[in-house]
């Protein structure tokens, strides 16, 4: 079992005068937070905060580019080519690095957000050209990407990738996770379990199969009406377990030694 | 003693919800319906048109600036053609999905923003009623008693209906209390309900400073985008109907 393990959620998805998600009570459970960029969710005032609320709480900061699609929150999946993506996705890192820097703080990874995650896992090509448009702006910058086939490809090309399993997603037969439009309350204990099962080294899909996963990051999503709960949950199993939460940056340092 | 109850509907946004409509919906007669341009995608939109049709609540489109990150609140210096083809385009969208759901459009209600500034500004006020009669001159305009305009959509021939606010402070002159003062908004369900009872009634209310009022009202405003707003709402309705008040839309039968 593993014993070291980034916890990451999802913030700063409200916009302007629609607010969704408890970061205040969230970020105090993770280690690092992924921060919507305005295309999907986040307005620049929310961003700010979000920044703020981050940095005030010693996480980790990560820029969570979304498709253009605010009326679909970024869940609806769209055809990007590799360079649109690459544009969409450095344009976004751009935006919230001009927050991060005015904060003085550091931004240390970037995640695509649903159906941006999404596209990235079909095409291994969208991927990379991410990897390779953020990477140019600061070679230190680590792609999160799903536990599988492409973040091993990723990673076999030199980039810096963490790895990631879902604590609050059930998986399909093909170790994809099954998205859900609009997160409903989920039993804490159950996703607990599952985080566990991650550092066990395996999750089952939906049909019962048994997949292998090989993470560094377990997710939970911010914009599930009890996210806080879940996140403590979590973070009471690992204690049971001797498990030890830090950034994502320190859990791949260790991976690599 | 007749009156209508006019409010905010389809606010929601696709994955941020706000509002109680389904609440609403029972306590008003009067729905304005945020046409997509700073609250209301298509699915809140068809939803809010459905119910008010279901339950002969009279739809009106509440048109706004193109800012959906601002929610319509912050003013837009919209070149007046624009503005018009912006107004056009919104009525056009919403009576779509009125048409589906059995009803239609009747009447029109500039939201936030765009609201305050044709209070004074003409050139917009004058783009938005030149949107309504174009679409169809039989629609009424909703606004604030002395507005611009109210003043040029008459002027133009269309029917007016004033409104006022239930849950808010008047200045001595009866208009409204900027939002940025204190005690600009009323809070106790009880007061704002027989203040409503009496604006009815034709009765003077109190102003901010304590003198007398009139305000005079074919609707009455209510707001249902917090839980207490909401209560403040049922509370105008309940009290309205057991003074003997008939509440039925402004704009006549639907």
């Amino acid at each position: 079992m593993k014993t070291l393990i980034d916890l990451n959620a999802d913030a700063g998805e409200s916009f302007g005068r629609w607010k969704l998600g408890d970061d205040a009570a969230l970020l105090p459970q993770v280690s690092s937070v992924n921060v919507a960029c305005g295309w999907h969710a986040g307005d620049p005032a929310t961003m700010r905060r979000s920044v703020e609320l981050a940095t005030s709480n010693g996480v980790s900061l990560g820029a969570h580019p979304g498709l253009p699609d605010l009326t679909g929150f970024g869940r609806r999946s769209m055809a990007l080519t590799p360079v649109e993506a690459a544009d969409a996705c450095l344009y976004q890192y751009g935006a919230l690095r001009g927050f991060v820097e005015a904060a003085s703080a550091d931004l240390a990874h970037v995640k695509p957000h649903g159906a941006f995650y999404g596209l990235t896992l079909r095409d291994p090509e969208v991927a990379i050209a991410i990897a390779e448009s953020v990477t140019a702006v600061d070679p230190d910058l680590m792609l999160v990407l799903l536990a599988g086939p492409t973040a091993e490809r990723v990673l076999a090309d030199g980039f810096r990738v963490a790895r990631e399993a879902f604590a609050d997603l059930d998986y399909d037969d093909n170790g994809h996770i099954i998205i859900e439009p609009n997160p409903e309350v989920k039993d804490p204990e159950q996703c607990a379990q599952q985080a566990v099962d991650v550092l066990n080294g395996g999750v089952t899909s939906v049909n019962g199969k048994a997949l292998d996963v090989d993470a560094d990051t377990v997710c939970l999503h911010g914009d599930r009406p009890n996210a806080p709960d879940i996140a403590r949950a979590i973070r009471a199993r690992f204690q049971q377990h001797s498990v030890r939460i830090a950034p994502m940056r320190e859990v791949i340092a260790t991976r690599n030694q | 003693m007749r009156t209508d109850l006019n409010a905010d509907l389809a606010e929601s946004f696709g994955r941020w919800e706000l509002g109680d409509d389904a609440t609403l919906l029972t306590v008003v007669t009067s729905a304005n319906v945020a046409c997509g341009f700073h609250a209301g995608d298509p699915g809140a939109i068809r939803r809010a048109c459905e119910r008010a049709a279901t339950l002969g609540v009279a739809i009106g489109a509440q048109v706004g600036y193109r800012d959906l990150a601002g929610f319509g609140r912050r003013f837009i210096d919209v070149a007046p053609a624009e503005l018009t083809d912006d107004v056009l385009y919104q009525i056009g969208a919403l009576a779509g999905f009125a048409r589906v759901a059995g009803s239609e459009v009747r009447y029109v209600k500039p939201h936030g923003a765009l609201y305050n500034a044709i209070v004074h500004h003409s050139e917009q006020a004058a783009a938005v009623v030149d949107a309504v009669v174009r679409y169809d001159s039989g629609l009424v305009a909703l606004g604030l008693p002395g507005s611009e305009w109210l003043r040029m959509a008459e002027n133009a021939g269309l029917r007016v209906c004033r409104e006022a606010f239930a849950d808010r402070a008047y200045t001595p002159e009866a208009t409204l209390v900027s939002r940025r003062e204190l005690g600009s908004v009323l809070h106790d369900p009880e007061y704002i309900a027989q203040r409503c009872v009496r604006m009815v009634r034709g009765e003077p209310i109190e102003a901010v400073d304590g003198s007398r009022i009139r305000v005079e009202a074919d609707s009455i405003c209510v707001h249902g985008d917090t839980p207490d707003a909401a209560a403040v709402a049922q509370a105008v309705r309940n009290r309205l109907i057991d003074e003997g008040a008939l509440l039925v839309p402004f704009t006549g039968d639907t």
